[in-house]
């Protein structure tokens, strides 16, 4: 059931119906219920997947939680010495535990999506020494969301382990967390604290809610169904087949899929967050305008925002706060002491160096998703290592930084570099995102831009008309979020006949130029499948 | 405040599902709304209702082949060609459903050409009926008719067309727009006059007697049970034709029907290669011996009136007042004939 279909949208008032006109004690119910309905119509029997890790971490939780309360009173009356003792022994249970968690359910997660991907790899290590043993590859289906509920799951263990919220003792509660069904297609990843309680408690139906989570929704819908996926027939023609296309074609198409996946992901974010809105529950932010970022570590912050904030919680700090990256850290400082910011660089490039591979890897099983992460990396560490060079050259150059000008040139940059993320991250496999790089920049095929044949990969002139208006319509309403104007709000002041307009326009469009129906093949939400 | 709020979220809906509707008539494709064979299934609705004695159910050789007006002009029988391109027998079924919802023909002529073909149908063709037929009970049965296995949103696409056809916004013009205020033309009562001669060159002794069998097929026999029925409840009374057409009928599938028309004690009216109708095959035929043309639809409608008249008690209209407007439509008809 895609969240675009308009079986969602029955299945979605059904349950909104129920939810409000069942009893303030059962409501958590109905979404619960709803939420492994959701699930076991799209993934069947994988629902095993998300309840043995619902139950996993639910029991390992409440364990942790034991521990601490019993550390707590057996700390009572004791000597120093003994405290010493038995936090020692609570702490090394403690972290048997989170390991425990942690095999589970990387393990589900590792098996199912990267067992292919890591055998293929020693196979052919094995190949290279003349081993003569191949591990069989099998045949995975991946259970919907696995991707992003592994990841909450995580977070909530670790999170009782950090000592950060207690252990729930309600099982409803954290399995609601988990599988709570819009969001469990495309995230926003959500984090405990923020979000059980939420989905736990009983809203009311309140009128601005049902509006507001509406008008998100179909301004979602409109970004997937109108700008994502009439951007994807035109991307799809050319990437399938690029060896035939270069220059210009290709640089559209590069541009395009830019644009094509941040419509489909935020347009997917925003359609969940609609539906979680009418619910009275508001979910993570995940997308904050991303093409206005001035450099890559604000688009990181701008973009998918909640796996860049899980992955600096749980694989940054982890691996920066862990013995060896300090110890690390101590000798670069001394070794490095009158390099004082190359020291301090390089340590902080360790922990990210295996955020980036985790990013790589989250996203799929494959060398080329690794490669989109280590792209990213490298950027990043350049873009850090030439921090002080580059501030002496501008200044050096008199370049005013605060200038509107610089500013445009270094979202400009960054734009561009986001691009070319975007093909590698679109491209098949790392040679032909090379071969397609290599390929924008022929420009003998810039004539191409005059005879017309860009109207020949799907999209006609009519169908170009309204990529160009949608989109522009898209960059103003970011450009006005950007402003600090609250879309929503600002149209509910305007006039009857102005607001309905709109509403009516937001909604036509989407039935009129949507990407739906026969004649079109309806295409499923791009970070689904991650 | 409560009430105020109510209020405008029903006057937003209202406009909404105005706007919407209107929408979902401006995309509807020209081949679905306006051509010969469509006209059939909007026209009908353009009829008083409970008005006709008898109406023709079938495939494109009842709109081509069946003219109301001559019968009308020979007996003074209202009567009504229904038909749609290629209608199988199941489709006929709903047809007829819908057919009982606005009149209440004494006789209803099914036409079996299609009995023996394929059940499967086009979705063009499909749509040439369903997408024309008002939204009611028959509309429902057929789209949610197993047959078909349509999901969820196949079925409302033949409710809401514009999930359908949403993708012609390209082709829009202001013929689209007019249509909001066309009015169906059905002076011709479901016929679609041809005059064009594309003569029948082969062998016209296709009825004659052979050792070879046929069976009606499965699906169609299934569908042709359930009209049984359905006229039955309804007090109709229903007859097998087999319209003209040298390229489908055989003695074989005359049997066939023979043989199911008198186990169920229905009449079977043949009209393939009878001597009296004195059919041309050189003359009376617009494609080589498929369809008839107005030549042969004459002559293949004053038969059947007189069949009519001979073997049902249906009485002559030709003087009622309620019903001049036949006889205007018929002196539009002679005139263009």
């Amino acid at each position: 059931m895609e969240i675009n279909s308009l079986k969602f949208i029955i299945f979605v008032a059904v349950v909104i119906l129920l939810y409000f006109l069942t009893p303030k004690k059962y409501k958590w119910g109905i979404l619960l219920i709803s939420s492994y309905l959701f699930y076991w119509i799209n993934s069947n029997q994988l629902i095993i997947f998300i309840i043995i890790t619902t139950i996993s971490i639910y029991l390992l939780g409440l364990l942790l939680g034991k521990i601490d309360k019993k550390l707590k009173l057996q700390c009572e009356n004791v000597t120093k010495e003994e405290k010493k003792n038995l936090k020692e022994r609570a702490k090394t249970k403690r972290k048997i535990i989170v390991f425990v968690a942690l095999i589970i359910n990387l393990g589900i997660l590792g098996v199912i999506k990267y067992f292919n991907f890591f055998c293929g790899n020693i196979n052919i290590l094995l190949n290279l020494f003349n081993i003569n043993i191949q591990i069989p590859s099998m045949k995975f289906v991946l259970p919907i969301g696995i991707s992003y509920y592994t990841l909450q799951a995580l977070s909530y263990v670790i999170d009782i382990y950090r000592q950060k919220i207690e252990a729930d003792k309600n099982i409803g509660r954290v399995a609601l967390f988990l599988v709570f069904f819009p969001q469990i297609v495309e995230g926003p990843i959500g984090r405990y604290k923020d979000l059980a309680n939420q989905l736990y408690n009983p809203h009311k139906i309140e009128f601005n809610h049902i509006k507001n989570g509406t008008l998100l929704a179909i301004w979602g819908l409109f970004q997937k169904m109108v700008i994502a996926d009439r951007l994807g027939i035109f991307v799809d023609a050319v990437f399938s087949n690029h060896l035939q296309y270069s220059g210009f074609i290709v640089v559209c198409a590069v541009l395009f899929y830019t644009f094509q996946i941040y419509a489909d992901f935020a347009g997917c974010i925003n359609i969940v967050s609609g539906v979680a809105e009418i619910f009275g529950i508001s979910l993570a932010e995940n997308f904050r305008r991303p093409f206005f970022s001035r450099s890559i570590q604000e688009f990181w912050k701008r973009w998918n925002i909640t796996l860049g904030v899980w992955l600096k919680e749980y694989i940054f700090y982890s691996v920066a706060f862990s013995k060896w990256c300090l110890n690390l850290t101590t000798k670069l400082n001394l070794k490095l002491k009158k390099y004082k910011h190359l020291a301090k660089t390089l340590s902080a490039l360790c922990p990210l160096f295996f955020v980036w591979i985790a990013n790589g890897l989250w996203h799929g099983a494959s060398w080329k998703y690794i490669f989109y992460g280590m792209y990213y990396f490298i950027i990043m560490a350049i873009g850090m290592m030439l921090t002080p060079i580059l501030k002496k050259l501008c200044k050096y150059l008199k370049i005013n930084v605060n200038s509107k000008k610089y500013k445009i040139w270094q979202i400009l940059r960054t734009f561009f570099i986001v691009n070319i993320g975007m093909l590698i991250f679109r491209a098949a496999d790392i040679s032909s995102a090379f071969s397609i790089l290599k390929s924008m920049f022929d420009f003998s095929t810039f004539g191409e831009f005059f005879n017309g044949k860009i109207f020949t990969l799907g999209l006609d002139v009519g169908e170009f008309i309204i990529l160009g208006i949608s989109l522009i319509i898209m960059l103003i309403v970011d450009f006005l979020q950007e402003k600090n104007y609250h879309i929503r709000e600002e149209i509910e002041k305007r006039n009857v006949v102005l607001r309905w307009s709109i509403y009516y326009a937001g909604i036509f469009s989407i039935i009129i130029f949507g990407i739906y129906g026969k004649d079109y093949n309806p295409s499923s939400f791009i970070y689904g499948q991650f | 405040m409560k009430h105020k709020l109510l209020i405008s979220v029903s006057i937003f809906i209202i406009i909404g599902l105005i706007l919407f509707y209107i929408l979902n008539i401006i995309l509807l494709p020209e081949w679905v709304i306006n051509n010969d064979a469509t006209l059939s299934a909007r026209g009908i609705y353009e009829e008083e209702k409970n008005s006709l004695d008898v109406v023709f159910v079938g495939s494109s050789n009842i709109y081509n082949g069946i003219s109301p007006l001559e019968i009308w002009q020979e007996t003074g029988i209202t009567s009504y060609s229904y038909a749609s391109p290629e209608q199988k027998i199941w489709l006929s079924y709903y047809a007829i459903q819908e057919l009982f919802a606005y009149q209440n023909p004494k006789v209803i002529m099914l036409d079996m050409n299609e009995a023996f073909a394929d059940d499967n149908l086009e979705e063009d063709n499909i749509r040439k009926l369903l997408d024309n037929m008002k939204l009611g009970k028959a509309k429902i049965n057929a789209i949610n008719d197993e047959f078909l296995n349509y999901g969820i949103e196949d079925k409302l696409s033949y409710i809401f067309p514009i999930i359908r056809y949403h993708t012609r916004w390209n082709n829009l013009s202001t013929k689209d727009i007019k249509r909001l205020f066309y009015h169906y033309d059905s002076t011709y009562k479901g016929y679609s006059l041809v005059k064009g001669i594309e003569p029948f060159e082969g062998n016209t002794d296709y009825l004659n007697y052979t050792d070879e069998t046929t069976n009606i097929n499965d699906i169609a026999l299934k569908y042709l049970d359930k009209i049984v029925e359905l006229c039955k409840e309804n007090g109709t009374e229903l007859v097998l034709i087999d319209m003209p057409s040298p390229n489908t009928w055989s003695y074989a599938r005359h049997r066939a029907v023979e043989e199911y028309a008198d186990s169920k004690e229905i009449k079977f009216l043949e009209l393939n290669c009878v001597d009296e109708i004195g059919i041309d095959w050189n003359t009376d035929t617009q494609d080589a011996g498929w369809h008839l043309n107005v030549n042969g639809a004459s002559k293949v409608s004053k038969y059947v009136a007189n069949y009519l008249k001979r073997n049902f008690d249906l009485t002559d209209k030709r003087e009622n007042e309620i019903y001049q407007t036949w006889n205007r439509d018929l002196e539009i008809y002679l005139k263009n004939k």
